[in-house]
């Protein structure tokens, strides 16, 4: 009952005009990114971070989130039109999407991506709805040694599940924990590698690092790189999937959705792991799995529901735990904090607006991106036209312009440049940017619980393996870790066989 | 890819030597009251013992049989891009925000995207009007005035 009464009052935020605007706003964006190849969520995000600094933080929040789930539902038209995914996780749409739209079934293909992402991202919001305050109460009771090797976890689970080596992964945790300390020491004040300059002195801005990272990264891998185009062309009829159509999308959608929905709470499982964990369960299962690859209808259903899904889950640790479970999360993560919202279980009672007004949002949105993506397909199928020569170097003076805003100083500018040609620089020699994010952001927090532990036991490292909790946390690190070697080994030695 | 991770764990372990040098600079203090050094050390130390893994590994990996694909990175377009938007971050104040837009904006058409002179002029008027009637005149963001006084 109390669940009912929370969610009329996030309503109640949400249906406000302005937040209802910036809904929209976040879900056009969301789409609009999602079908333009070669920009991913978190470069969108952090491309508009800066833009929202104006707005209040439930306004800010909610368009942000709109981004996020909004291109998931944008990737799939790109996925089953070009046959590129719009974003990584619609490389598996891709499959069955484009060869359903070659026999002439595009719109069949597009309608049930668009109701399977409503239905998949609608149950993840009641899941997140129910889930996110139980673990927050839970997480409450969390001590300093708790809450150090919760975060250690998390940190080490989001690493394992990059496509790099583990190794590599373990090094851009470290040096995000390296960057973090940039700045001010907690508690003492005391500045750390900040040579004079008046722009790190408040310590490395996260924002103007995660642009470059992600946003100039992203574009400058694409520079002076043909985008080989093959679009659909003819007239896309029929969007309404029909009677059969649902029949054989109804479960694949239902699985889809738990698949994405619990993948999504663990960190580090992206929206791609869960998409191909989808399409893998149902082909598996399939009569017909020849039919996969082909244009099978389910093919599209179940990872296009997963991935919406699994958006919504991404929310569970982030809200409840203050914990992000990859890139994207962190840079939501990040945008609460800088607009002074203290991330943590004890977000849901402080700021219930937040928190209420945000679920409630993304009811409304889930319902505004089918509104609005089925009847503008033939407007993203124009924008799909426009030259990628004349996007990039308009991308590249809006992350400008974007972290100029931030401060006024065109310090946080060359910040966010250094850091664009040092994250092309990372993809190219192999290593992955999201431990380094994650570790960027939680750094502070890190240091924070560490050195608290520490203290509480009088600099006795025992704290971490004689509470209970802790113990766990720690022993399914060494788990990961473990298993991540093993995986190595056993890789190796196959390819090898 | 050895020779990549050779020279990518080399940088890693100069840069963790650094950090743990500075580090050391700034106070370990002890395990029951740690230090502002205590962190950036700790995390120096792991950043340089994986790079050193990294470093032997490469320089025991076989070379791959068979012919290596030469990759073609546009590199030159790269750099310029590169290059260009320090220029804009370095001339922008001084400039003054249209003008450094118009420049940035132009000179990447031309010169990356190889588009003729009239387009790459026409669009950067084009951008960098858009740019001025958003960010200066609707959003009144406070973006660096040129010395012609725009």
């Amino acid at each position: 009952m109390e669940v009912l009464h929370n969610l009329l009052y996030g309503f109640s935020v949400a249906f406000t005009p302005m937040n209802l605007l910036f809904c929209l706003l976040g879900c056009l964006i969301g789409t609009l990114v999602g079908v333009l190849p070669g920009i991913g969520p978190a470069a969108a995000i952090s491309l508009l971070l800066p833009m929202t600094f104006r707005l209040d933080i439930t306004g800010a929040i909610i368009m942000l989130a709109g981004i996020y789930y909004g291109t998931q539902y944008g990737g799939s038209t790109t996925a089953i039109l070009v046959n590129i995914p719009g974003e990584a996780s619609g490389v598996v749409t891709c499959f069955d999407g484009y060869q359903m739209a070659k026999q002439g079934r595009a719109g069949a293909a597009l309608g049930i991506a668009a109701f399977g992402s409503l239905i998949g991202g609608t149950l993840s919001v009641v899941g997140l709805m129910f889930l996110a305050p139980t673990l927050a109460e839970a997480a409450l009771k969390f001590g300093p040694p708790e809450y150090f090797t919760l975060l250690i976890m998390a940190l080490s689970l989001v690493t394992y599940l990059t496509r790099g080596p583990l190794i590599k992964g373990l090094m851009m945790a470290a040096l995000g924990i390296i960057l973090s300390t940039v700045g001010p020491t907690p508690f003492t004040g005391k500045l750390r590698f900040t040579y004079g300059l008046e722009v790190l002195s408040g310590g490395l801005g996260i924002v103007p690092v995660l642009m470059g990272l992600f946003g100039v990264a992203e574009v400058l891998s694409n520079v002076g790189q043909a985008q080989d185009r093959a679009l659909v062309t003819g007239k896309i009829r029929g969007l309404l999937p029909t009677l059969q159509d649902w029949r054989d999308s109804f479960f694949p959608i239902i699985r889809g959705s738990l698949i994405g929905f619990f993948a999504g709470i663990l960190p580090g499982f992206g929206l791609t792991t869960s998409a191909f964990i989808s399409y893998g369960v149902e082909k598996k299962i399939s009569k017909h799995p020849d039919r996969f690859g082909k244009g099978a209808i389910e093919g599209v259903a179940g990872p296009e529901t997963a991935n919406n899904a699994n958006a919504g889950g991404h929310f569970v640790p982030m809200l409840s735990l203050g914990i992000p479970s990859g890139a994207t999360m962190a840079l939501l993560l990040g945008a609460l904090m800088i607009h002074g919202v203290q991330p943590g279980p004890l977000l849901i009672t402080e700021q219930p607006s937040v928190f209420w007004g945000l679920i409630s949002s993304m009811y409304i949105g889930n319902i505004i991106l089918v509104m609005l993506n089925l009847p503008m397909i033939p407007l993203w199928v124009q924008v799909l036209r426009v030259p990628y020569s004349y996007l990039f170097p308009m991308i590249l003076l809006f992350c400008m312009i974007g972290a100029y805003c931030l401060n006024n100083m065109a310090g946080e500018v060359m910040i966010m440049v250094i850091f664009g040609g040092f994250g092309y620089l990372l993809r190219y020699f192999g290593y992955e940017a999201p431990p380094l994010i994650l570790a960027l952001v939680l750094g502070p927090m890190i240091e924070d619980r560490f050195k608290q532990s520490l203290t509480i036991s009088g600099g006795s490292f025992s704290i971490f393996f004689t509470r209970p909790l802790a113990l766990v946390f720690l022993v399914i690190t060494l788990l990961i870790l473990t298993l991540s070697l093993l995986r190595h080994t056993v890789f190796k030695k196959t390819r090898k066989d | 890819m050895a020779k990549k991770d050779l020279f990518s764990s080399l940088f890693f372990i100069c840069l963790s030597v650094y950090v743990c040098w500075e580090s050391i600079g700034l106070k370990f203090g002890t395990f029951s009251k740690p230090g502002s050094g205590f962190i950036p050390l700790l995390a120096g130390l792991v950043l340089g013992f994986l790079g050193l893994i990294i470093f032997f590994r490469a320089l025991i990996a076989k070379p791959p049989r068979g012919t290596i694909s030469k990759e073609t990175s546009p590199w030159t377009y790269l750099v310029f891009t590169f290059c260009s938007m320090i220029g804009f971050v370095l001339f922008m104040d001084d400039l003054g925000f249209n003008l450094a837009t118009f420049l940035f904006i132009g000179i990447l058409l031309k010169i990356v995207e190889k588009k003729n002179w009239i387009i790459s002029v026409v669009s950067a008027i084009g951008v960098t009007l858009g740019a001025y009637i958003v960010f200066d005149l609707l959003l009144k963001s406070q973006l660096p005035g040129g010395p012609f006084g725009f």
